[in-house]
């Protein structure tokens, strides 16, 4: 066995191939080979390592116990654990520890080691091996460890739902479903599905629905990697959740939802109180105190002022009907008097008396019921009356109490009691209480600014609100017109230049025709330039009249529908007659209110359209009725003519789009027709169950006639 | 060329544009072989339904396509024609009136090969159709065999 000599040149250059060979295979940089001598106690580096781990010292033979002390402390039990192993039988080993080569820092090191020499008693006399440094993919290693710790934290803790799945497609690529891989406890808790229950199971599984919930939302994001946030509101746990979803790589999702059903109730109550707040001053209905201030707030006011000026208070409204629970009643108004009917109801008239509004000041008097002084202010927003603040129930020196206790008798309370409850009653003197009263007055005067102030605030919001959503619903109409009319000049410039080229085109075939003396085909070219220029005659006419559509409006009128079917059916009598077409009319069909010049165009186009496309047939057919439901009216025009292909049903009505090249017209009419229903606000559609089965077109109207 | 079988697809909805476009090969003997097919759902059922297209010398060598087709509209039928495996090398020349820039872009995106807009003069329309003729047919190489 070659013994290992830090000296020896050709050693180091055999070690050097074999370290060159390992760390193609590592992919490491840092390596050098050692050997542990424990017949010498020495530890001996290869010097290769004196560049590798940075080492000043010209050192390579360690003693044992110096080698051992640079090893780090809270490695040293590993690797005595390691050598224990090797002592006791094994060849080999691999270990990963923190060693000190240059006598200041620790770098990471996998160390594989082997035995090359026993003693006779089987301990080890020769260890080598080779060191890789792994400082680098160790530290990030750990650093990664730490935020997947801290990841796990967060997400194990965070109070919103989150939940990662995989999207599940079909052989088409279309997306079908979604696996559940992992949920978190807040997902747990706030929908009862656990995370053991889900691993890998189908969405449709776990929420019993097919598709699963927002298939298609969470499709789009984990296909295109876009992130989208929204609102739902899942009825079986009365709870709005915010759901956000992101896509951490492509096909897979995750979703956070957030409870958001607080802030969604209050934003709603909010509007709520916008709304009320904001129903103009002038009308009839009432403004509601409890609407513009916090009943809790002001009661704890209230409570207060009562208090400390040692008086009763209460705060009504204009009518006289409690808003607030009474301050320091005295047991002889709360328990007697305003237990009996006919004393409430004094005291109700009393409060809305003495409340009553004064802008001047408080008024004070004795009270209408019990008759003790009572003295009140109102609390107005504007010029509304909104609530009384009412004060009092004391005595003065001026109040008999004998002429008291005859009331008693009126209102039928007990007499004793009444007696008792009067003298618990606390004396003022009257100078006293009206300074009280002049301090409610400013306290009520502030009270209602500040309703006039929260009602102008409530109304500026909600006009804002609603200016804005005009603002927006404009933006969105003049989109939609500039589109329109984008797709119009678009098609327009097209359709008439056509002619324009067959029209110049055959010209020029003639001129070269007449020059090379060919006239056999210059009468069909002719045709052909007469025909092209008739087409866009036709096109320059229908288009006027659509343009006329929207600017020239007739003034609606109440009119049967059949009396706009008979106007269209005379003027195409000569066209029903050539085709000999059978027309069926249901008589006295539904009064709708419309233009009536405009419909009857609509029904012309319609019953032309018809009689254009009646194909074959022997016996043409067109029936004309109706149907009429609590909301709508629908009229039909139904043909046996050669019908139209399921998927081209819509493309009739676009602006020349003609399914049959050849047939005649610009292809304008049903797109006037559908201008027309439009502007109705009515729909048109047609219906055909296919070729030669015939079309039938419906017209529905709102039933806008009250009869 | 001489001796080859030169055949052109036209897939054009006015009848009146396709005459001038056969005039102007004839006239010019730029191709012996031109099919007409009249809107977007016969051109469909030509390319991808009927497979005769496949067989020996029913394969054009050049298809010319309008854009608005009635049915099925001319984009449509690039899209199909550049997807499909044995088609997608036959050169697709655009021949429309629309100078709309969202055509022209959506043209290319679907791999058109050219796009034309028809001239409104008579001399330059067949100027370009015994130009385009020449081009694509005489001149333009193709990775496909052509029927000798």
């Amino acid at each position: 066995m070659k013994k290992f000599n830090p000296d020896n040149e050709n050693h180091i250059h055999e070690s050097k191939i074999s370290f060159e060979k390992f760390r193609d295979f590592s992919g490491s940089n840092s390596l050098g080979s050692w050997e542990l001598d424990f017949e010498k106690k020495q530890f001996r580096l290869d010097p290769m390592m004196r560049n590798t781990f940075r080492i000043n010292e010209e050192l390579f033979v360690y003693d044992y116990d110096a080698w051992w002390s640079r090893v780090h402390d809270d490695d040293k039990y590993l690797l005595t654990e390691v050598l224990n192993e090797i002592q006791n039988g094994k060849n080999s080993y691999e270990v990963e520890y923190r060693h000190q080569f240059d006598g200041e820092n620790y770098v990471w090191i996998k160390n594989y080691g082997y035995v090359i020499e026993r003693f006779p008693d089987g301990l080890v006399k020769l260890l080598k091996g080779v060191y890789l440094e792994t400082t680098k993919e160790k530290e990030s290693k750990i650093a990664l460890e730490e935020s997947e710790k801290r990841f796990r934290t967060l997400y194990e803790n965070m109070l919103e739902g989150v939940a990662i799945h995989k999207l599940v497609l079909d052989e088409n690529d279309q997306p079908i479903d979604y696996i559940l891989l992992s949920v978190n406890p807040s997902f747990t808790k706030h929908t009862g599905i656990d995370d053991s229950e889900i691993r890998g199971k189908l969405a449709t599984e776990i929420y019993k629905t097919n598709p699963p919930p927002f298939l298609d939302i969470y499709a789009e994001v984990a296909i295109t990697g876009k992130p989208t946030q929204f609102t739902h509101y899942a009825p079986s746990v009365k709870k709005y959740f915010t759901i956000s979803s992101f896509s951490p790589e492509k096909s897979y999702f995750a979703t956070v939802f957030q409870d958001v059903t607080e802030q969604k109730t209050l934003s709603e109550a909010l509007e709520k109180r916008i709304v009320s707040l904001t129903q103009p001053l002038e009308d009839d209905s009432e403004i509601k105190f409890e609407e513009i201030f916090n009943i809790d707030e002001i009661q704890k006011i209230q409570d207060a002022f009562s208090t400390a000026t040692g008086v009763a208070a209460l705060i009504t409204d204009s009518k006289g009907v409690p808003i607030t629970k009474p301050s320091n009643f005295v047991r002889l108004c709360n328990n007697i008097i305003r237990k009996t009917d006919k004393g409430l109801k004094n005291c109700m008239y009393s409060d809305r008396i003495i409340g009553k509004a004064n802008p001047n000041g408080p008024t004070y008097q004795p009270c209408l019921s019990g008759g003790l002084w009572d003295g009140g202010t109102s609390i107005t927003a504007g010029d509304k009356h909104i609530a009384n603040w009412l004060v009092g129930q004391i005595l003065d020196e001026s109040i008999s109490k004998e002429k008291m206790l005859e009331y008693a008798d009126i209102i039928g309370a007990d007499k004793e009691d009444f007696r008792k409850a009067l003298d618990e009653i606390p004396m003022m003197s009257r100078e006293k209480f009206k300074q009280i009263c002049d301090a409610l007055y400013l306290i009520a005067q502030q009270l209602s600014k500040l309703a006039l102030q929260n009602i102008n605030q409530a109304r500026f919001i909600s006009q804002q609100k609603k200016s804005e959503s005009i603002i927006q619903k404009q933006v969105n109409e003049l989109e939609i017109k500039n589109a329109e009319l984008e797709r119009f000049t678009y098609t327009v410039s097209h359709d008439l230049k056509s002619p324009l080229i067959t029209i110049k085109g055959f010209i020029g075939m003639i001129n070269t025709d007449v020059a090379n003396q060919r006239y056999d085909r210059i009468g069909s070219d002719m045709r052909r330039i007469s025909n092209a220029a008739d087409k866009m005659q036709n096109l320059l006419e229908d288009l006027l009249e659509l343009s006329r559509i929207g600017r020239i409006v007739h003034p609606a009128s109440i009119f049967s529908f059949s009396d706009a079917v008979n106007e269209a059916l005379e003027l195409l009598f000569g066209l029903i007659h050539a085709r000999g077409v059978s027309v069926y009319v249901e008589e006295n069909m539904p009064v709708i209110k419309a233009d009536k010049p405009r419909i009857r165009e609509v029904i012309q186009n319609i019953i032309e359209n018809s009689i254009k496309f009646i194909g074959e047939q022997p016996n043409p057919k067109i029936e004309i009725g109706s149907k009429k439901t609590n909301d709508n009216v629908i009229f039909y025009i139904r043909d046996n003519g050669i019908g139209v292909e399921e998927i081209y049903l819509k493309k009739i009505f676009g602006l020349f789009d003609k399914l049959n090249p050849e047939s005649e017209g610009t292809g304008i009419g049903l797109a006037i027709v559908k201008r027309i229903i439009e502007l109705h606000k009515g729909e048109i559609w047609a219906e055909s169950k296919g070729i030669n089965k015939g079309t039938t077109f419906y017209i529905k109207f709102e039933n806008n006639i009250n009869e | 060329m001489t001796g080859k079988i030169l055949s052109i697809l036209l897939i054009e909805d006015n009848e009146d544009h396709a005459e001038l476009v056969k005039r102007s090969f004839e006239d010019n003997a730029v191709a012996n072989k031109i099919r007409h097919l009249r809107d977007g759902e016969e051109a469909y059922k030509f390319l991808f339904e009927n497979r005769t297209i496949y067989d020996e010398g029913n394969m054009p060598n050049l298809i010319l396509l309008d854009l608005r087709l009635p049915k099925i509209d001319g984009m449509e039928i690039l899209k199909q024609i550049k997807t499909e495996e044995k088609l997608k090398n036959i050169p697709v020349v655009i021949l429309t009136s629309s100078h709309a820039e969202k055509d022209l872009i959506a043209a290319y995106s679907n791999y058109a090969n050219s796009y034309l807009v028809k001239p409104l003069d008579f001399s330059k329309f067949t100027q370009l159709m015994k130009d385009l003729g020449f081009y694509w047919l005489g001149w333009n190489i193709n990775p496909f065999k052509t029927s000798e």
